[in-house]
Order: structure tokens, then sequence, then C-alpha cells
């Protein structure tokens, strides 16, 4: 009976983990077969010589060139925001907050993480208001205001990954530092954080990819079809999943169509070129760490 | 020094008793561990020894959230002077820094063998490149590991054997000139050949340091302990009195 148990879950994990393959690898077929047809300069840069696009010499009208920019921006600029403080969070709740504090910020930090994207738009869209009444009538919806948007909605992701890697580290590693004679922050932060590097990556992962691909708060904060290169972080911009859902919704014909597919792709490339720079910093900094003590 | 001889007291335990999210642990600990002796602590698995060793150095304050509570008084002869450990005037880095601590289980940090016993002087805030030199090979010496690293310093420190790993351990535990060691069942892990080279070690250490040392082990007790204590039911007893 056991070992037929024991089958059956062999198969059912074995299965999942095929079928979750099987679906990835479908996705990104499709997207290459339905867009591979409209890679090219023509869908980046339009009419605009490659230079004088890259140069910022020429604006680009009818390429993806500004919506490229823009998300590269966005997603920088959000992810910039929310580290320093997701991080410096996630170390306060692993390491020295206890009691009713924990519960509480816990509590509050999983509402967070559970809170629709579009209601985060709506608080952005809400903090746009008020700064606009309160302080200045220039200011507008614009990239500023989506990034910290976008901050806020990644954030409870970057807290929970930091806490959980703290707070796995085997109490006998936790001693290590202490007993050498380390004062808290010093076995915080020589020890346990660089223990920590790998967990802490997969946050900031999947804050650069929920960044890259979410439209429902940019939507209501900064983002328009055709804004080119955003000038200043206090206008407004253009961004490729944004571009996305408006071909998919208004494509005209097959070629516009191709083109979305298109921007999809390279939105995926966008994703793996910026996952790969935090692999990249990620190795860096383990390998600093080993040098530097 | 004989089993006989009554040399000064190190570390003096008054009444000590800890108790975890109110399980006693330890029942009214009275215990005198003499200076440049290595004391052997005896028992059963889970009667507490670990913890008392614990007590020694306060490193038991470091869970979160701290659930142990402890009464009694532990004195020990640090900087020429007997100390309340538990007093708040006295510092936490200070004493482990004064009071070090070798675990069960080899534990280098993931850098150099160089960096590894470097550690515990960077981080008591030593900046002079020649003077951490000098004192990594003179701890790596103590703990006769230098002629065998020598020549691969830079290397990652756990491409070392398991008995390298722990003599490493020692010599970091070693670096800052402890005046007593605690040592946690230290060779539990290791072969034979390699619990003989970190026995021989700690036989030679005792001229620098007082060690007080849990062990399973009754014939590495015979061979090098001075004094042997019995842990049982949270009491800490002299070996003939057990």
């Amino acid at each position: 009976m056991m070992r037929h148990a024991f089958k059956l879950f062999h198969v059912w994990v074995w299965g999942s983990t095929l079928l979750l393959l099987a679906a990835t690898g479908t996705v990104i077929g499709f997207l290459l077969v339905r867009g591979w047809a409209g890679i090219g300069r023509e869908l980046v840069f339009g009419e605009t010589p490659v230079l004088a696009a890259l140069m910022l010499q020429r604006p680009v009208f009818d390429g993806l060139f500004p919506a490229m920019v823009g998300t590269l921006a966005l997603v920088l600029l959000s992810v910039g925001m929310a580290l320093p403080v997701g991080l410096a969070t996630g170390i306060y709740l692993a390491e020295y907050a206890t009691g009713r504090l924990y519960s509480l910020l816990s509590l509050f930090f999983d509402i967070l993480a559970g809170m629709p994207s579009i209601v985060v738009g709506l608080f952005g869209f809400s903090i746009t208001i008020f700064l606009h009444h309160r302080f200045s009538g220039k200011i507008y919806p614009c990239l500023f205001i989506s990034a910290l948007s976008l901050a806020v909605l990644v954030l409870p992701y970057l807290i929970r990954t930091t806490q959980a890697a703290l707070e796995a580290i085997p109490a006998d590693l936790r001693l290590i530092g202490p007993s050498l004679g380390a004062t808290r922050f010093q076995n915080i932060f020589h020890v346990l954080v660089p223990h920590s590097l790998k967990s802490i990556l997969s946050g900031i992962l999947l804050a650069i990819g929920r960044c890259a691909e979410d439209t429902a708060v940019i939507m209501l904060t900064g983002v328009v079809v055709s804004a080119g290169i955003p000038k200043s972080i206090w206008g407004n911009f253009e961004a490729l999943p944004f571009y996305i859902y408006y071909i998919s919704a208004q494509y005209a014909d097959a070629d516009e169509l191709t083109r979305g597919y298109g921007a999809a792709i390279i939105l995926l490339l966008l994703c793996a070129f910026l996952f790969g720079i935090a692999f990249w910093l990620q190795r860096r900094l383990s390998q600093r760490w080993f040098e530097r003590v | 020094m004989k089993m006989n001889e009554a040399p000064a007291p190190k570390v003096e335990l008054r009444n000590v008793r800890f108790d975890y999210g109110g399980a006693p642990i330890l029942n009214g600990v009275t215990a005198v561990f003499p200076t440049h002796c290595i004391t052997a602590v005896v028992g059963p698995s889970g009667q507490g020894k670990t913890t008392l060793l614990m007590t020694l150095n306060r490193l038991w304050q470091e869970e979160r959230p701290t659930v142990g509570r402890l009464a009694g008084t532990v004195r020990i002869h640090l900087n020429g002077g007997l100390v309340d450990i538990y007093e708040d005037r006295y510092d936490l880095t200070w004493l482990r820094r004064r009071v070090a601590m070798v675990f069960q289980s080899p534990n280098p940090l993931p850098m150099s063998i160089y960096k590894n016993v470097a550690f515990p002087l960077k981080l008591a805030g030593e900046k002079r490149d020649h003077r951490m030199e000098e004192r990594v090979q003179a701890a790596l010496r103590q703990a006769f590991l230098w002629d065998e690293v020598k020549d691969r310093l830079h290397k990652d420190a756990r491409e070392l054997s398991g008995g390298q790993q722990q003599r490493l351990c020692i010599a970091r535990a070693l670096i800052l000139k402890p005046e007593v060691l605690l040592l946690d069942e230290p060779t539990s892990s290791l072969d034979l050949r390699a619990c003989e080279v970190i026995e021989a070690l700690l036989a030679h250490q005792k001229e620098s340091c007082t060690m007080v040392m849990v062990s399973h082990y009754l014939e590495q007790v015979r061979r090098i302990a001075d004094r042997v204590m019995v842990m049982e039911n949270g009491r800490l007893l002299p070996r003939d009195a057990a």
C-alpha cells in the first residue's frame, strides 16, 4: 500500500514539474512563433536610424525603443526605491521585532502583499491628486509616481523574502558571529545577510518581474501610448506592458498583432537581461564578501 | 597538573538555575572550574551540558525571542579581576572575546582560511595588516594547523578536511587570546586521527587558557581532562560524587 502511495506521489511530483515546464515552453514557443516575424530593427526603431535613436538625437515615433527605455527606467526606479526599504524592514522583522509588534507588522505586510495592483494604482493616483492640490499644480501622473506605486506593490515581496531568508539560517550558524565577539550589527552585516544573499535575490527577481509586467498600476499613474523617451522622472512615459495591452485590445490588422507579440518577446528579453544583472550582482557581492572580510 | 591539586578558581558558579520557557534545565549548579585546567563535563544527552557552556559566555541570550531565564551568579576571573558576567556594565562583545567557544560541528565561514582566522580580529577593529598576519600565523601554529595550510592560506576554508576545519575553528577562537575556552563536543564529528591531534593541541593550550569541555567520550576525558564533572538532572557534580 505504502509502495503504491509512494509511486503515486512520485508521479505527481514529476508530473507537476513536467507540466510546468511544458506550460512555460508552450508560452515562450507560442510567442516566438507568432512574434518572431515582427522582430527586427524596424519594430524597435521604426524609421529612425539606430545610432541617432540610441544617441537620443532623433525621436522614435513608430518603434518600441521609447517603451523599452521607459520600462527599464520604471523597473530600475521602482526596485531602487523598494530595495533599501524592503531589505531594512525584512532585517528588522527577522532580527529585532518581537511579540505583538512582530505579529502586527507581519499581518500588515501580508495584507499589502495580497492587495490587487489596481488598488495600488488608485492609491498612486490619489497621491498624485493630493500632491497636485497641496504642493504644486505642475505635478501630474508621471514616471516617479508610477515607480513609487510599483515600489509599494513589490515591497512586501522584498520584505518577506529577506525576512524568510534570515529566519531560515540555522541556529549554529547564527551563533558563530556572537561567539567570536561580533556585535549584533556586525553579525547581521558580516555573517547573516551575506549567507542569505541567494534567497534575497529571489525576492529581487520577483520584484523586477512584477515591476516589468504590471499594467494596472502604471495605467493610472503616468503611462501613455506615445510620450517618447521620458525627459525626466516628472514626465509621462511609455512602457512595454502597456503597449502590449493596448495593441491586444485595439489592433487593426495582423501586422499590428504581430508587433504586439514581438513586444512581448522583447519584454521577456528585457526581464532576462535584468535577471542576468541581478545574478551577476549577487555573485559579485558574494565574492566581495569572501575577499573583503 | 595532578588531579588532587587545588589550583586557583577561574570560573565560579553559585546556585545557577536556568529554565527554558518554564522548563528547568539547570537546577542550582554550584561549581568551580580551576585555572589552566581542562574540566570535562560529561553526562547523558539533554541534561543541559551545552546550556551550561552558553551560560558562561551568555550566548543563550542571542536566541530570539529569548525564552531562557537565568538566576544565580556566574563569576569569572577576567583581566585580573573577578567579574560577575551578568552585571549590565560588562559588554557582551568584551566578554565573548575573553570567553571563546568552539562548537560541536566545524563551522568555517565561506571565506579563505586566512580570513576565517582573522575574522574575530577584524571584528575587534584590528586594521594593521602585519599585526594581523602575525596573529593569524600564531593562532594557526597554536592549532597545529600552520604546516598544513601555510601554502594555501587564501583557499576556501571549506575545502579543508573535517579535522582541519575544526582546528581552524579552534585557531579562530584562540586568535583573540581568550582566557577561557568553551568546547562543546569538539571531536564528536571527527575520525580517530583528527581527535588525537585535537586532544594534543588542547592539552598544549592549558598553559594559556582555562578550558571547559563537554564530551561524550570517556576515553578522551580520561586522556586529557584534569577535572571531570557529571551533569545529571540539571545538577553538576564531581565525578566521584555522582
